[in-house]
């Protein structure tokens, strides 16, 4: 086959359209040919491109429920499989793992030791949620699986926010949350998330947060903004 | 390397270890994509929605047959769902769409772009690749999404439309050139 018939064999190649003789046939092309190279790259790229050249639609709902429920029934991934007889029965990382922990141990003290009054004064605040109120928050769409909770004391001008399954962030990015008031947004904070989704705020207001009407969270730049300049991701009436 | 793709390479080294929220964070961050080429290619929300959790757990299995070096995740995660999608289709015996059908699109661009959209650059060109196929002559265009999104080889296309072996295969080069020269100019334009 000459070079024109195996070059016009490429486009076809880089769809994964070609039959097997062919495939054959231009691979071995390819080999000596260094412009038919060139041209399947290209295509390559073109291929690469459609992969997102397609129409984009809305998931249906509970996709992520069912996801949650088929892993935990299903086997960890291949290769995780950990167990700790088997890890220690290996001297040199016994010996390691014994040494990691006392250090780990000894900077534990250290840190707690230096954050106890900081400990001390968040404590006052966590033991009253009991007696909090607990308001939901909840994303617009469907397809967001994030939620939140706000706890409130009445007449507080504090309150803490627990938030799950939002999505981590860029570190040019930060969540920041808004009370609302009308047509007036209030800054409450801002706040990053665990890899987990997982974010907490101690949450101040100007006023008694009784007099808000709803509190939202939207991303925003790293520094925090003025005014919120994305939609909510989750939110909820006060 | 962007920081998307290191997130996505941190989070895949912990679904390697078992840890199933790194899963659930790839899952949030993609399912708009993968579901949505599932969908093209099947046109069935049920089979779509199937081959959708099919390729999330495959990534919790087999994650680690991902090779950094060979492209970026997203890709290597459509390819494979576009794939597992094509096997689906075959095994379900179903014939594959002629043209992209648009009925349940209903949340086009803005959705993905504001929601979902993690690797915005390549979904940007994706959405502009898709715009200048529409720019090709019908049957140019119908054989280039049957090969693509069907996984049809020249033969199959053949029986499929029921033309000559010839006329597919020029067809498809045919169609394919002009795509390229479009896509080498639009990238002349942007850049």
């Amino acid at each position: 086959m000459n070079h024109e018939t195996t070059e016009g064999l490429i486009p076809a190649y880089a769809l994964g359209a070609l039959d097997a003789g062919e495939i054959d046939l231009l691979k071995t092309h390819l080999k000596g040919c260094v412009s038919c190279r060139a041209l399947l790259t290209d295509y390559q790229a073109i291929g690469s491109d459609l992969l997102f050249a397609v129409p984009t639609v809305a998931t249906p709902v509970g996709l992520g429920e069912d996801l949650r429920r088929r892993i935990r029934s299903a086997p960890t991934p291949a290769g995780s499989r950990f167990t700790w007889s088997g890890f220690l029965r290996k001297p040199a990382f016994a010996f390691a793992a014994l040494a990691v922990s006392l250090a780990l141990l000894l900077v534990t003290n250290l840190y707690w030791a230096g954050r106890m009054s900081r400990v001390e004064q968040q404590a006052a605040l966590l033991t009253g949620l009991s007696q909090a109120q607990a308001i939901p928050l909840q994303a617009d769409t469907p397809t967001n699986y994030a939620s939140g909770v706000l706890y409130v004391h009445k007449g507080a001008r504090t309150a803490l926010l627990c938030v799950y399954d939002l999505l981590p962030l860029p570190n040019n990015k930060i969540y920041q949350a808004w009370l609302i008031q009308g047509e007036r947004r209030d800054n409450a904070g801002v706040f990053q998330v665990t890899a987990q989704g997982f974010g907490i705020l101690l949450l101040n207001a100007s006023r008694p947060l009784e007099e808000y009407d709803a509190l939202g969270i939207t991303v925003e730049p790293a520094a925090g903004s003025l005014i919120p300049t994305s939609p909510h991701v989750i939110g909820g009436s006060l | 390397m962007t920081s998307i793709d290191s997130e996505d390479s941190a989070l895949l080294q912990r679904i390697a270890v078992g840890d199933s929220g790194a899963l659930l964070t790839l899952h949030k961050r993609y399912i708009n994509l993968v579901y949505s080429m599932a969908w093209r290619v099947l046109n069935d929300v049920g089979l779509a929605e199937e081959v959708t959790q099919d390729v999330f757990l495959k990534l919790w299995q087999k994650g680690q047959r991902y090779d950094a070096d060979r492209g970026r995740f997203s890709s290597w995660l459509l390819s494979v769902t576009r794939f597992a999608a094509i096997d689906r289709l075959r095994q379900e015996g179903r014939r594959p769409e002629l043209v992209e059908q648009r009925d349940n699109a209903s949340e086009d661009g803005a959705f993905l772009t504001s929601r979902v959209l993690t690797d915005h650059a390549q979904w940007e060109r994706g959405q502009h690749l898709r715009l200048l196929l529409q720019e090709l002559p019908a049957d140019q265009r119908q054989i280039i999404e049957l090969a693509y999104f069907g996984g049809l080889t020249h033969s199959e296309l053949a029986a499929y439309l029921d033309l000559p072996l010839g006329t597919v295969k020029g067809r498809l080069r045919l169609g394919l050139e002009k795509l390229r020269a479009l896509w080498l100019d639009d990238s002349g334009d942007r850049q």
